[in-house]
């Protein structure tokens, strides 16, 4: 008869105690975050007050929902909303998939050599800083002698386009100058994800007779399938959020129509050039976009849950 | 799970780890002090060689930290006339460089957060006002009666001034600096091409008109995109027209948009589009200023408005290529409506500069006594002049500068070298009044040669703004909104982009979005 052992479940204190090396480890990231990420959020409180630096947060007015009612209760404001979605949703539609397939193509690169080079290169425009990307975009997209406009001249005989005072070009202005920044960097992910692909997976269907377009859409994409996904997720956290230094220094009075967005505006309710600086203000401006970002990311994180295995949390 | 070995190796480099984020945490620069706090330097007074009269001698010294931006320290650090300052008025101040400006006003604030205040700093009248009323900074109004006899002078002879530095609360918080305004904004246009075609200075808007298609029809610089009109905002044309026009504007900024002559304005520039006369860039307020310096460089524009120094700036650089290559000025033209014909200018106060004694300042009475030596005559003269016999001599009674504009302009600031900046720069550095008769002295002669042709057409009522109280956020709330769709009518007006037939509802939108109680607001703040 086998005796049986009883499975005594450990104290918590003990099960922390047999691995006090790994929470000895973790620790400085755990301080880093209570000091630097939780622990300032205290400051939302602003958002409620009218708040003062020298008063600090402790000794200025409480206004509760006041600015949220300005806010909500400016008619403007509506046009702005409209306006960050269309951006984010033009830059999500547009901007998500293509260091998905820059990865994708790249990854088929047999020549290593150029294989290298050409994710160097394309990793560089992740550096350059949004004052010299605008005025690369002015200097190319000038009526005046800009390299697109001469083009056009010569090759349509076309009179001088003013992009960069037309609304109806800014958004893809936008997104274009925005996938050039961030298309090499994202496609890193995506070419790490890909190195963790069985390569016994190629063989097989090489065996099968795939071809090179086959094996990347049945093996590669769903091999990064999961990426894709917590990738696509923590996006929408970033709905509500477009590239401000990128807007200020690409608008002008012609394009406010689709060119001011929440960013903008808060910028110049919040901080004008005379007057006192209404950090309560804008404060309560980002918590609304803190607090949307947040329902996208859980709900978009419930649909993947619900739909494949895959989820962020 | 972990072996003896490997348990050992963890410990230590988790006890490395710990030593390095202390360390980290705590580092200092090579002097010992707080590797964030912003740089300081105590600037000892030289020997006394001026020959002013010196400022009644106090028994210590003044002692005291200034808070500036980093222009300010910058041109106060090696100024030639620092030292006499210091020892003129005896004081020894240790300025404190807090950022360049954009960095400075974030680091004020969280100098107010942070509680750990300097004797003095250098603020915005606004900003100043603020925080007075919340206890920052010291109520100067009985400093200035019991120890400022000098700057409490200028105040009660200057309403405008008093004003200007006076609170909702009735306190003076800070003072404010003072600029020379000198007539600066006016037309400037290519002198070789108007000789080349024969054009005289126009006096009235059709002859300016005129000679606007006389150049387009000839285009003297042969160059495909040729506008000859430009400007770089479309706030300069507004300052180039109100006046020809007779429609009302306050400050610089907002106009009267229900006034007819407006709408007469914005059809003149709508005409100037419609003939290619105007540039397109311009028009579309899609310009920047280093774009707007390649046109005129580039023989793509006749003529701007703008300031004088631009001209000077324009011209140095055009000759480099073009011997020819230069700029004159014209008087304004005479208005449409039988007006006195003006160009705009400023006032000569500074609300951006400004000076402010904290409430921790060790030494207040002190600290005003320094401030009020600006405003005596000696105070004056090393501000505006500098050191006699250095910078200045007297003659026949006249003070003439030996140290010429390009001397005073070209100095860097960011060398340890001694320079003469501060002549041209009081509203960055102290209070005090300004000296018109030194500051047009020492323009160059291209500049002097450029004002002499429309000085005596220097509005005689420039405008004084005064925001306060609960107007200043509701100004700011309206004007989010408000200037942005103004801007954008505007535009689309000019451009053909929407027919004049919908000036109403241009008006009716503006109605809707605040224009008028933005109008009401700045009206009642005009303080002249």
């Amino acid at each position: 008869m086998r005796s049986r052992r009883r499975h005594v479940e450990q104290p918590l204190w003990r099960k922390m105690w047999k691995i006090r090396l790994l929470y000895l480890m973790v620790l400085p990231a755990v301080v880093y975050f209570l000091l630097f990420q939780y622990g300032p959020m205290y400051g939302i409180l602003i958002a409620f007050q009218d708040y003062s630096p020298f008063r600090g947060i402790s000794g200025s007015n409480w206004v509760g929902l006041k600015h949220f009612a300005d806010l909500f209760g400016d008619a403007y404001f509506y046009k702005l909303l409209r306006n960050t979605l269309l951006l984010s949703l033009y830059t999500l539609v547009y901007g998500f998939p293509v260091p998905i397939i820059f990865a994708l193509l790249l990854n088929e690169i047999r020549f290593s050599a150029l294989k290298r080079w050409i994710q160097t290169l394309s990793f560089f425009p992740y550096f350059v800083s949004a004052a010299v990307s605008v005025g690369i975009l002015y200097m190319l997209l000038s009526p005046q002698g800009g390299l697109i406009n001469e083009l056009l001249n010569v090759l349509f005989h076309m009179k001088p386009i003013f992009f960069l005072a037309e609304p109806g070009y800014f958004r893809s202005l936008y997104v274009t100058l925005d996938i050039w920044k961030s298309f090499g960097y994202g496609a890193i992910i995506y070419l790490a994800a890909m190195t963790s692909i069985d390569p016994h997976l190629y063989e097989a269907a090489e065996v099968d007779g795939a071809g090179r377009f086959r094996k990347m859409w049945s093996i590669t994409l769903p091999g990064i399938g999961n990426t894709i996904i917590i990738l696509f997720i923590l996006s929408m956290g970033g709905f509500l959020t477009v590239s401000f230094e990128t807007v200020l220094l690409m608008y002008n009075p012609s394009l406010y129509e689709t060119a001011d967005v929440i960013q903008t505006y808060t910028f110049r309710r919040a901080f004008p050039e005379q007057g006192f600086p209404n950090y309560s203000y804008a404060t309560a401006v980002n918590l609304f976009q803190s607090v949307v970002a947040l329902v996208l990311i859980v709900s978009a994180n419930y649909i993947s849950k619900r739909y494949s295995e895959t989820h962020l949390f | 799970m972990f072996t003896k070995g490997r348990h050992t190796a963890i410990a230590s480099f988790m006890i490395i780890f710990a030593f390095l984020f202390i360390a980290t945490a705590c580092s200092t620069d090579q002097n010992g002090s707080d590797a964030t706090a912003p740089s300081t330097e105590t600037e000892q007074p030289a020997g006394s060689t001026t020959t002013n009269t010196p400022a009644p001698q106090m028994e210590e010294k003044i002692k005291f930290t200034y808070y500036v931006n980093e222009i300010t320290y910058n041109i106060i650090k090696s100024g030639i006339q620092w030292p006499h300052i210091q020892e003129a008025a005896h004081a020894e101040v240790e300025l404190v460089n807090a950022g360049d400006r954009g960095q400075y006003d974030q680091n004020l604030h969280l100098l107010m957060a942070s509680g750990q205040l300097p004797d003095a700093l250098w603020i915005k009248v606004a900003l100043a006002n603020q925080y007075g009323a919340e206890g920052a900074l010291l109520d100067l109004k009985p400093l200035i009666d019991e120890h400022a006899p000098n700057m409490k002078a200028f105040i009660e002879n200057d309403p405008g001034y008093r004003a200007s530095v006076t609170a909702d609360d009735g306190g003076i918080y800070s003072i404010m600096n003072m600029i020379a305004a000198i007539p600066n904004f006016a037309w400037y246009y290519r002198e070789d091409w108007a000789d080349d075609l024969g054009i005289a200075a126009p006096e009235t808007l059709d002859q300016f008109t005129d000679m606007l298609r006389l150049v387009k029809a000839n285009n003297p610089g042969g160059e495909k995109y040729f506008y000859p009109l430009t400007v770089q905002h479309y706030l300069h044309m507004r300052l180039a027209f109100y006046n020809v026009f007779d429609f009302a504007i306050y400050g610089n900024g907002v106009e009267d948009i229900y006034s007819p002559y407006f709408k007469q304005y914005v059809e003149y520039l709508r005409m100037l589009y419609e003939e290619e006369l105007f540039d397109p860039e311009a028009a579309k307020g899609a310009i920047s200023e280093d774009a707007l310096k390649a046109k005129m460089l580039n023989n793509n524009a006749f003529i701007f408005f703008r300031a004088t120094a631009n001209a000077e700036d324009y011209t140095n650089t055009g000759k480099e290529l073009n011997p020819a290559y230069r700029f004159t000025s014209m008087p304004p033209v005479i208005p449409v409506h039988g007006n006195d014909r003006s160009y705009w200018i400023a006032v000569d106060y500074s609300d951006s500069n400004a000076v402010a004694i904290t409430k921790d300042a060790k030494d207040p009475v002190g600290i005003i006594k320094f401030f009020d030596f600006f405003f005596t005559q000696e105070g004056m003269d090393l501000m505006n002049w500098g050191v006699e016999g250095e910078s200045y001599v007297i003659e026949n009674g006249q003070k003439k500068f030996l140290v010429s504009s390009a001397e005073v302009q070209g100095g860097d600031p960011n060398s340890p070298d001694p320079h003469w900046m501060m002549l041209l720069q009081g509203s960055f550095t102290f209070p005090g009044p300004s000296d018109h008769v030194a500051w047009m002295a020492l323009s160059s002669e291209f500049q002097q040669s450029l004002r002499s042709i429309f000085s005596d057409y220097a509005s005689k009522n420039p405008q004084l703004l005064l925001v306060k109280g609960e107007d200043i956020d509701r100004r700011a709330e309206l004007e989010a909104v408000v200037l942005p769709k103004r801007d954008k009518w505007i535009v689309d007006f000019v451009t053909g982009e929407k027919p004049m037939s919908e000036w109403d509802a241009f008006l009716d939108d503006m109605t809707a979005s605040g224009f008028p109680e933005m109008i009401e607001i700045l009206k009642r703040s005009l303080a002249n």
